[in-house]
């Protein structure tokens, strides 16, 4: 019985995954677990596309059988399709899953990508004096982030507004994280174990949106066209 | 339909408590009946620029423990009939009372009065939470410099936090000449920072304190700028829309004249 909970189906672009629904969400993510660690020699580290068929899934869940196949097997997600067929990265909740974009080598945004596992978290409105925002993967602030307010993400930290507070990128240690503002004036800005502060700037300086990334075990402040 | 306002901004000095007695008195002047209650148990000084200070009996703490009721504690302006104060104990500590406590005498209190003013101490602690316990809304006082901005922030977090929203921002103590120079920081830069709705701009002015002293709110005082800014302050918490004046009446004679063939020309 437990054997046609979970059923892997070869397709040409890909694996059909079709989940029985007659059982507990529960039950399915342990014969699914099970399924995967069965089939993942199989499949080895290949680039693959996946179809979930056969039970609807919340984004959630979806996250959640993901994880399990990152987890456990070796096997690269190129690309989930839903049950409609849409691409999984043109739905918002999904943003964690950035693998499925194609980036150019070099980048330096494409160090993004690094902490795809982490999910976002948003926050809309501006982070006070006192007030403080932290989360295990990247956060994005709409709003500002004032002078004595802090923004502490193990992720990278997008603010659309501007930053005079505290923030730190990669707290638990990644130094591929980013921090990018609308304008970017810290008290102190940190990025995994590097600290600096921003030079004074003379007054009347073009704002334009920047990116503060480490390079050479340093922290680098770029606009962000020129990136 | 009462309204309990809150008036607070966390840095001390920086004219909560003459704002709360302008306020309270500007609107009584409007006609409303108002009562200010001063929350800064132990610090009082409500009473003081009030010119109060010789007639407390009893205070918010003897109707908080029942020591009297009420209508014992208040006390009557000495200009203004529909004006009263509840003026804070000298001898206790805001330990004394509980936001649940203050919270009820503000319903009690909105029964009969039109506005209910508190006077809010300074700093985050017990005293604060007191006075924002039972206010419908709030008035956030800063002064033009990076460390009441600061705390004003902080302030305003701590409101939102408390289901305050939309305070309103009185900059107070502002001084024209210097924001020229450069060396204060203008209403822009306050309110970018801060982003809430400012409700009035108060110039810095000697009448302030000489009122303080004579204990009578410089917003009965019709030729201090100040008191025009009270005046203006008050119009707007009763829902009337006054332009922010224009703070620039520093300008000599030939500035101004200068302006008038400008407009006819």
């Amino acid at each position: 019985m437990s054997r046609n909970n979970v059923i892997f189906k070869g397709k040409n672009d890909g694996i059909l995954i079709i989940l029985n629904d007659k059982i507990t969400f529960e039950e399915l993510k342990s014969a699914f677990e099970e399924k995967v660690l069965k089939t993942s020699a199989f499949f080895g580290g290949a680039d693959i596309s996946i179809t979930f068929k056969g039970r609807n899934l919340s984004d959630s869940e979806e996250l959640e059988l993901l994880d399990i196949i990152s987890e456990v097997s070796q096997l690269d997600i190129s690309f989930v399709h839903s049950k409609d067929e849409k691409p999984v990265f043109a739905e918002k909740k999904k943003l964690s899953k950035f693998n499925n974009i194609d980036i150019p080598k070099n980048n330096v945004l494409k160090n993004f990508l690094n902490v795809y596992e982490n999910t976002t978290s948003f926050h809309k409105g501006s982070v006070r004096s006192g007030q403080s925002l932290k989360f295990k993967g990247s956060i994005v602030v709409i709003g500002d982030i004032n002078p004595g307010g802090e923004v502490i993400a193990e992720g990278n930290i997008i603010v659309l507004g501007s930053v005079k507070g505290l923030v730190h990128a990669g707290c638990s240690g990644l130094r591929d994280c980013f921090v990018i503002a609308l304008k970017l004036k810290p008290t102190q800005l940190r990025i995994a174990d590097i600290a600096t502060y921003l030079p004074k700037k003379d007054k009347i300086i073009e704002i334009t949106p920047e990116c503060a990334f480490v390079k050479n075990d340093e922290i680098y402040v770029e606009p962000l066209m020129n990136l | 339909m009462s309204e309990v306002i809150v008036i607070t901004s966390g840095k001390g000095g920086v004219g909560k408590t003459t704002t709360s007695a302008n306020l309270g008195t500007g609107l009584a002047m409007a006609g409303k009946k108002v009562v200010m209650i001063d929350a800064d148990i132990g610090l009082r000084n409500l009473d003081v620029i009030m010119g109060l200070e010789n007639r407390i009996v009893y205070d918010l703490i003897d109707v908080i423990e029942g020591n009297c009721r009420l209508k014992q504690a208040l006390i009557r302006d000495k200009r203004y009939d529909n004006l009263f104060l509840l003026p804070a104990a000298q001898t206790r500590d805001k330990e004394a009372i509980s936001p649940e406590q203050m919270n009820k005498l503000c319903e009690t209190l909105k029964e009969e009065y039109d506005y209910i003013i508190i006077d809010c101490p300074a700093g985050i602690e017990q005293g604060f939470k007191n006075a924002i316990a039972g206010a419908d809304r709030a008035i956030v006082v800063t002064t033009p410099e990076v460390s009441a901005v600061r705390d004003a922030d902080r302030i305003i977090g701590l409101l939102e936090a408390n289901e305050l929203k939309n305070p309103m921002l009185i900059l107070n103590r502002i001084r024209v000449d210097m924001v020229k120079r450069g060396d204060m920081m203008a209403m822009d830069d306050v309110t970018e920072i801060l982003a809430i709705d400012i409700i009035g701009i108060v110039p810095d002015d000697e009448s302030i304190v000489i009122s303080a002293n004579k204990g009578e709110p410089s917003v009965t005082d019709l030729s201090s700028k100040a008191g025009e800014a009270y005046r203006n302050i008050s119009q707007r918490v009763l829902g009337n829309n006054v332009p922010l004046m224009d703070l620039d009446f520093d300008k000599g004679i030939l500035s101004k004249f200068k302006k008038l063939f400008k407009l006819g020309s």
